[in-house]
């Protein structure tokens, strides 16, 4: 890594809770799919997800334009506001250079959509010219640029599931040019009645209240919504302005390795290079590592492609690394997973115990899943977070937490 | 540490006017208008009636693999646009980690979705076929292109609307720069879609007839569809497999205007920013650059605002420079407007020859620079900027040099 880059504050506006405080307070017990309600799924026999039911942007962002914001816009400016405003106005009041990246696989699919449904129902001439500002992907974090003020950069980066690592790669790079002093680096994605269509018709989602990792009769994924975010500066930055310093990242790496039929973007290559590729650039050996928030969803394919690269990459040395599928516990939120899993890395030291994290067994060669863990997790200094994609594309960071 | 150098060794591109770089630069040069009737869904009900459209592509015209007929319209565009550049930097590397690939795209595989939307509208979900839904995100055509090619390096994918190629040239030319990769597939990719055909209309933003970029006669701009990749590669690298160096990449800068969804700020400050940026990036002087491809759209508050960024941060030396709208001839691209752009650029440095704005009749007061009205003028250029200014403020400029040794 060219500077010490670091992260000084965290964001989320997720399922389990709004706000980073409630996020992770609520990761730490078991927390059931809800009732879909943003769409009818009168139709489908799957009627659950993880939907941020509770969360309203009003009380956040006050009652006036937000009428014609799609729900992903919502999510990002209430993430935004909800956790980094006082960091805003710093960089704003100091005339400094603040960038914004999101990371979304799907951005305004809805917006798309239903623009789409209006033309077919209602006719070209009688559509709302307003809506069509909605329709390009980059709208939701563009409006967060115009909402904030926020003049320096505004950056959407659509990797697949992977997006939100990618917009950490992309931050990193820009702040080491120099070209911005700090970047809001986020994840978002709304569930939406055509990104459940899409897991739903290709059989992806289980019909289960929970996700079952690295099982082979894992029956599929729950899909989830939210925004995860991040501050990202240089180390002399944050001290300067006199910061608390959550975690650095140490590394970075990303890798590809796909094919043009996604059924078969299953080998362990991409992944373990990722890791390989992260460990060193942060000039960081396998037995540094003391904790791994993994991708796993639910998949099987996906899961095992992931348990056999981690196996590849630590070998016995996996049996002292606690594993935390995420997903497991917020469901698979698509292109802002990766920044979910930053949000709580980042915050570890305020977790006491999880509900439960999958430890590598030797003799059977497998990750099981433990209930009940007792660990110290504020003892943890260097968590690999791995972000995989069904598209071939594979990112893994390594942080640092801050004692 | 000296910066490694990024060079630009192949280009490639799909569009309205050919099917092939060399097709559309000459039509360009030229003065042919690649804006026609629609064609590819009724247009009856539109305000508007006209759309650039790339017609005759088959993409096993460019690589006989049955596979290929599976993925989107706008993934075959990149491919075939890809594989052009790549055949025209003569590189034959496969199966490596060094090369990796970029785009921008405002869409993407958008007529994926609008398939599955229109069955689910007129036919109900059972008729909806679910690979069409694995087949739209994004990254589905950086993947295709990597997949097919077997690049392992950085892949990556801006959606960045109408600024997303730029965006794209950009990140390929730091994963050259800090030594991520060695060669990167850097460009931008749209189809045409029914969506941002509408959604312009319902601005009254699309032209009735012809697209005037900076004329007084100005009535918008023209949705269009295509595909342009760049071949970016370091200069060692280049040397090392002896192929011909076309152009230099210098720099490029990224902006936001933080001001409107749709309309750019009105004094442009969003542009001034990124082109002054650009300029400092690029480590040039504003008197170094000869030629400028801009946004130009077409419509009234782009060019005139452009018009004024350009003023501002140009000075005296703005009436010295030739600027052109591509846009004219080419229409609209979306995301991939700026890489098409972009490897126009590439081939003004290479051939000295501005291609022209089109279309033009009178005279705009607000927009009095040398827009090398109708006709391609032959000047010696050196160095070029090509702007980018999308939807959401986003901005991004990037610069170019002619290849000296």
């Amino acid at each position: 890594m060219k500077n010490k880059i670091v992260i000084t504050k965290t964001g989320a506006i997720s399922p389990i809770g709004v706000g980073v405080e409630n996020f992770i307070s609520n990761i730490q017990k078991i927390n059931n799919p809800q009732d879909i309600k943003t769409f009818d799924t009168e139709k489908y026999d799957i009627k659950k997800a993880f939907v941020a039911n509770d969360f309203d942007p009003k009380p956040i962002l006050g009652d006036k334009g937000l009428r014609n914001f799609n729900r992903n816009t919502l999510f990002i400016l209430s993430a935004i506001k909800k956790d980094m405003d006082n960091e805003i106005n710093y960089f704003k009041t100091e005339d400094k250079r603040l960038g914004l990246t999101i990371g979304t696989c799907f951005g305004s699919l809805q917006s798309i959509s239903d623009y789409e449904l209006d033309i077919f129902d209602k006719g070209p001439r009688k559509i709302n010219p307003m809506g069509f500002g909605n329709t390009v992907l980059n709208s939701p974090t563009s409006r967060a640029n115009i909402w904030f003020g926020l003049t320096s950069q505004s950056t959407t980066v659509s990797t697949g599931s992977i997006s939100s690592a990618k917009a950490i790669e992309f931050s990193i790079g820009q702040i080491n040019k120099n070209v911005v002093d700090a970047m809001i680096c986020g994840g978002a994605e709304e569930l939406n009645m055509q990104t459940f269509l899409g897991y739903y018709l290709n059989k992806f989602l289980t019909k289960n209240e929970e996700i079952t990792c690295y099982e082979k009769n894992s029956t599929g994924t729950i899909i989830s919504e939210g925004c995860g975010l991040a501050l990202l500066e240089t180390y002399e930055n944050a001290v300067k302005r006199g910061a608390k310093i959550l975690a650095s990242i140490l590394g970075y790496g990303t890798s590809f390795y796909g094919s043009i039929d996604n059924t078969k973007n299953f080998s362990t290559k991409g992944v373990v290079n990722s890791i390989k590729n992260a460990l060193k650039n942060g000039n960081i050996d396998t037995k540094d590592i003391d904790l791994v928030i993994s991708s796993a969803n639910g998949l099987t394919p996906f899961d095992s492609m992931e348990e056999n690269s981690l196996m590849e990459v630590f070998g016995d040395r996996l049996t002292e690394i606690p594993v935390i599928p995420l997903k497991s516990l917020i469901g698979e939120t698509i292109g802002a997973s990766g920044l979910f899993s930053i949000v709580a890395a980042s915050n570890i030291k305020d977790i006491k115990e999880l509900p439960f994290v999958y430890k590598y067994s030797n003799g059977q060669k497998k990750l099981i899943k433990v209930n009940n863990f007792k660990i110290n997790y504020s003892n943890f200094t260097k968590i690999l977070v791995n972000c995989i994609s069904e598209c071939g594309n594979h990112s893994a960071i390594i942080l640092q937490i801050e004692k | 540490m000296e910066k490694r150098k990024v060079v630009i060794t192949g280009i490639g591109a799909i569009s309205p006017l050919g099917l092939s770089m060399e097709e559309t630069w000459a039509n360009l040069i030229d003065g042919k208008n690649g804006v026609k009737e629609l064609e590819r869904f009724a247009s009856e009900e539109y305000r508007a009636h006209k759309a650039g459209e790339v017609y005759g592509f088959d993409i096993n015209n460019f690589i006989n693999d049955k596979n290929l007929k599976n993925i989107g319209l706008c993934s075959q565009f990149g491919v075939a646009a890809a594989k052009m550049a790549l055949d025209n930097a003569n590189l034959k590397l496969t199966d490596t980690d060094r090369i990796g690939v970029v785009i921008g795209t405002t869409m993407g595989d958008v007529q994926e979705l609008e398939k599955v939307d229109e069955d689910y509208f007129y036919k109900g979900i059972d008729a909806i076929n679910p690979k069409s839904m694995l087949n739209y995100p994004a990254n589905e055509i950086a993947k295709n292109i990597a997949s097919v090619f077997g690049f392992y390096g950085p892949n990556n994918t801006f959606t960045t609307a109408c600024a997303a190629g730029n965006y794209a040239y950009g990140y390929a030319y730091d994963c050259i720069q800090d030594g991520t990769a060695d060669i990167m597939v850097a460009g931008g990719a749209d189809v045409l879609s029914r969506v941002a055909f509408a959604g312009f209309n319902r601005l009254f933003a699309v032209a009735p007839d012809v697209c005037q970029p900076f004329c007084l006669d100005r009535k918008g701009m023209m949705v269009s569809e295509g595909a342009a990749f760049l071949i970016m590669e370091s200069e060692e690298s280049a040397k090392k497999r002896g192929t011909k160096i076309l152009a230099e990449f210098l720099g490029y800068a990224l902006s936001c205007d933080a001001f409107d969804i749709t309309i750019p700020h009105e004094e442009g400050k969003g542009a001034i920013a990124v082109m002054s940026s650009a300029i400092k990036n690029a480590g040039i002087k504003t008197t170094d650059i000869n030629y400028i491809n801009t946004h130009g759209t077409g419509t009234k508050e782009n060019d005139r605002v452009e018009s004024l960024a350009i003023k501002e941060v140009f000075k005296e030396h703005s009436i010295k420079l030739s600027i052109s709208s591509t846009k004219s001839m080419l229409g609209h691209l979306m995301g991939a407007s700026s890489a098409i752009e972009g490897a126009i650029c590439v081939k003004v440095l290479q051939e000295n020859i501005i291609p022209p704005t089109i279309n033009f009749t009178t005279p705009d007061p607000d927009c009095d620079l040398d827009i090398v009205p109708n006709i391609a003028k032959k000047k010696q250029v050196d160095f070029v900027m090509s702007n980018a200014f999308a939807f959401g403020g986003n901005n991004a400029c990037i610069i170019m040099k002619k290849w000296e040794e």
